[in-house]
């Protein structure tokens, strides 16, 4: 049985289709994250889970039963919020009791439950002060502490770390990980940060404008995005996207970009002709420092340091090339270079819809 | 720097100095009245003679009894109506004019619409109780010491509810919705919401909604004058009115000058905390 399960789910707001036609299905103690961009309907389809939006067509099951129906207080689910929502004239204590006690339990178990919870998040020291005598990593905390204290089925967070400087959201997401290893429980978790979704998520859902655009894991979305959308959501710095044709010579098929012959994995011939966007992740663009100068393809712009790697960006047939180099290779800006591209590294999205053409070979290969 | 203080000072000074005409003089005007030093009663002023006042004390228990009644209603009804307002119903801007209109009566029009009303022989309320055969007879009310009492609190209380309504209802739309979201998450029904996020929220809201009423009931002189004019008798003469009448019907102008200190004293008792309290949020 899964977890959670999602079926074609709308919500409309008045005159605006925010989700639209959405199915997922999470498996138990599974760590999903749904990440896009700001606007796509990321926290509305987190709320329609946790009860707290109401379902305008669909249907959303947990653990078995439709809860389209029932009330948030009865989902039993637990939920931290972007900016935490602690109750402003409770102590840290009272904050995490504050479900047990309206389950009414015995006071034995309201202690030790919270204290459980105060102990695993480091909270011990301050059960007894109110938020406002709290730092902003403190608070999160608690708002974490106040979900596990329940035994929740599923865990629902909504950018919990967004409001943290980011030295503590790296460390955070770590702690956030670790405490889902440690108490395994079925976690739907929204960002707008890729990079955030690729550390920490099973699987990925990427959103865009209501739709999901693909659910994948953090691998299979960086090595096999299945459209633009993704291609360019993804990843850091970000995949080159150059626009080309395709055509044909004694080769074979290839992309042309502004005259230039980009290589690209054997499809139907008949596609020559056809408008194509062919993207090339940084790690994939091949830079020679000392090639024949006849050779010479591309111009060295700007060269950035950034701890292990060197990432360049070069002037290259009019566009912009984002490169990741190895340290050692000396480069400096103005100097020429040339530029190569692998067939197999090379992704290839459809002029018109933005698939990705790829998938068609992904497919026959029986991945 | 210091230059520049003293220049703020100066650009202060009109201002202060205008205040403390209009609201000093008078004051300053009364307390020698009471002391009787504009020609009247002994070094003592009037405040001796006030202490073994029937009139006097009936007056303060009068005040007192009114406004602990008025200003429980006034927060109890408030608070109802806020939590209404602020709900997502149909047509809400309508409801909203509605809850403030009687806030825009003035009060001794208010007193007098309500004694139209009670009167024994033309009065609505009589014709409309013993059409819903409540009573045999018209009754009349406010010839009737208790009921006269009742009578005025029942009439403040609409009259005056809408003040407090409205900080209320400012203090309940400042309760981030999230608070209320995390409730339901966390389970808790709507009572268990009412106490543990609403009431709590509000509490500094209610607190300036009844000093203020507090303040504002102490000192409420049409709404009784027109309906009661403090009658039967004294039983709904408040301090205000027994001021009023020793001036201008007795003409004892030190001795009324004395109770209105009382009074003034006693307000400030009340406002002083209040306006300490608020001065210090703001540092
Ligand atoms: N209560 C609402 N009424 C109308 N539109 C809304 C409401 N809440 C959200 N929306 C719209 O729905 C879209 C998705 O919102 P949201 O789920 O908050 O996005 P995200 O969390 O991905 O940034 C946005 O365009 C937003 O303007
Ligand atoms: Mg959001």
């Amino acid at each position: 049985m899964t977890a959670v399960t999602i079926r074609n789910l709308n919500k409309h707001y008045a005159g605006y289709h925010a989700i639209r036609n959405i199915s997922i299905a999470i498996e138990p103690e599974e760590f999903v994250v749904l990440v896009g961009p700001s606007g796509c309907g990321k926290s509305t389809l987190l709320r329609m889970i946790a009860g707290l939006e109401t379902v305008s067509s669909g249907e959303i099951e947990i653990v078995g039963k439709v809860v389209n129906e029932v009330p948030a207080k009865d989902r039993n689910i637990a939920m931290v919020f972007q900016n935490y929502a602690l109750y402003p004239h409770k102590t840290v204590f009272e904050n995490m009791a504050f479900s047990l006690r309206l389950k009414k339990q015995s006071r034995d178990v309201v202690d030790r439950r919270v204290r459980e919870a105060a102990a695993i998040l480091d909270l011990g020291p301050l059960l007894d002060r109110k938020p406002s005598q709290l730092s902003g990593g403190q608070r999160q905390r608690v708002a974490m502490g106040r979900a596990i204290v329940r035994d929740s089925k599923v865990f629902l967070f909504d950018e919990p770390l967004s409001n943290l400087d980011a030295k503590l959201r790296v460390q955070m997401r770590t702690e956030i990980r670790s405490l889902h290893q440690r108490l395994g429980c079925t976690t739907v978790y929204v960002t707008h940060d890729q990079i955030e979704a690729m550390t920490m998520a099973d699987r990925i859902v990427v959103m865009n404008t209501g739709v999901v655009e693909q659910i994948g894991t953090p691998d299979e979305l960086y090595d096999r995005p299945a459209n633009l959308f993704v291609a360019g959501f993804i990843g850091s710095p970000s995949m080159n996207l150059l626009e080309g044709t395709f055509a044909t010579d004694a080769g074979g098929l290839y992309v042309d970009h502004e005259g230039h012959r980009l290589p690209c994995i054997a499809l139907s011939a008949a596609r020559a002709g056809t408008d194509v966007t062919y993207g090339v992740r940084p790690e994939h663009v091949h830079v020679a420092v000392n090639a024949d100068p006849d050779r010479h393809n591309a111009t060295v712009r700007v060269v950035e340091l950034t701890g292990p790697d060197r990432i360049v960006a070069l002037d290259f047939a009019g566009d912009t090339l984002i490169a990741t180099m190895d340290k050692k290779t000396p480069v400096a800006t103005g100097q020429k270079v040339e530029v190569s591209f692998q067939a197999d590294e090379a992704h290839l999205f459809d002029g018109k819809t933005g698939s990705n053409l790829n998938s068609e070979r992904y497919a026959s290969n029986g991945e | 720097m210091i230059g520049e203080r003293w220049t703020a000072y100066w650009f202060v000074l009109p201002g202060t100095v205008l205040l403390a005409a209009i609201l000093g003089f008078p004051a300053i005007a009364s307390i020698l009245e009471s002391f009787g030093l504009q020609g009247g009663a002994g070094p003592a002023g009037g405040y001796a003679a006030l202490l073994s006042d029937a009139q006097f004390l009936t007056a303060s228990f009068n005040t007192a009894l009114f406004v602990v009644c008025v200003v429980t209603l006034h927060i109890i009804l408030g608070l109802a109506v806020a939590l209404l307002l602020n709900s997502q119903i149909r047509h809400l801007w309508f409801f909203r004019v509605v809850a403030i209109l009687p806030w825009t009566v003035p009060d001794v029009i208010g007193g007098l619409i309500f004694r139209f009303m009670l009167d024994p022989l033309s009065g609505g309320v009589n014709a409309l109780a013993i059409r819903l055969q409540l009573m045999q007879q018209p009754y009349d009310w406010l010839g009737d010491p208790d009921w006269a009492m009742v009578s005025v609190i029942m009439a403040e209380t609409w009259r005056g509810y809408p003040y407090p309504m409205l900080i209320l209802l400012a203090g309940l739309q400042a309760i981030p919705k999230e608070q209320y979201e995390a409730a339901a998450i966390d389970g808790a029904g709507a009572w268990a919401t009412f106490t543990n996020v609403t009431l709590p929220s509000l509490m500094p809201m209610i607190l300036i909604a009844v000093v203020l009423d507090v303040i504002w009931q102490c000192r409420l002189f049409g709404m009784i004058y027109g309906m009661t004019n403090g009658g039967p008798g004294d039983a709904t003469q408040n301090l205000s009115l027994f001021v009023y009448r020793q001036y201008f019907q007795f003409f004892e102008t030190s001795y009324a000058a004395s109770a209105a200190v009382v009074l003034a004293a006693v307000l400030l008792a009340v406002a002083v905390p209040y306006i300490r309290a608020t001065l210090r949020e703001k540092d």
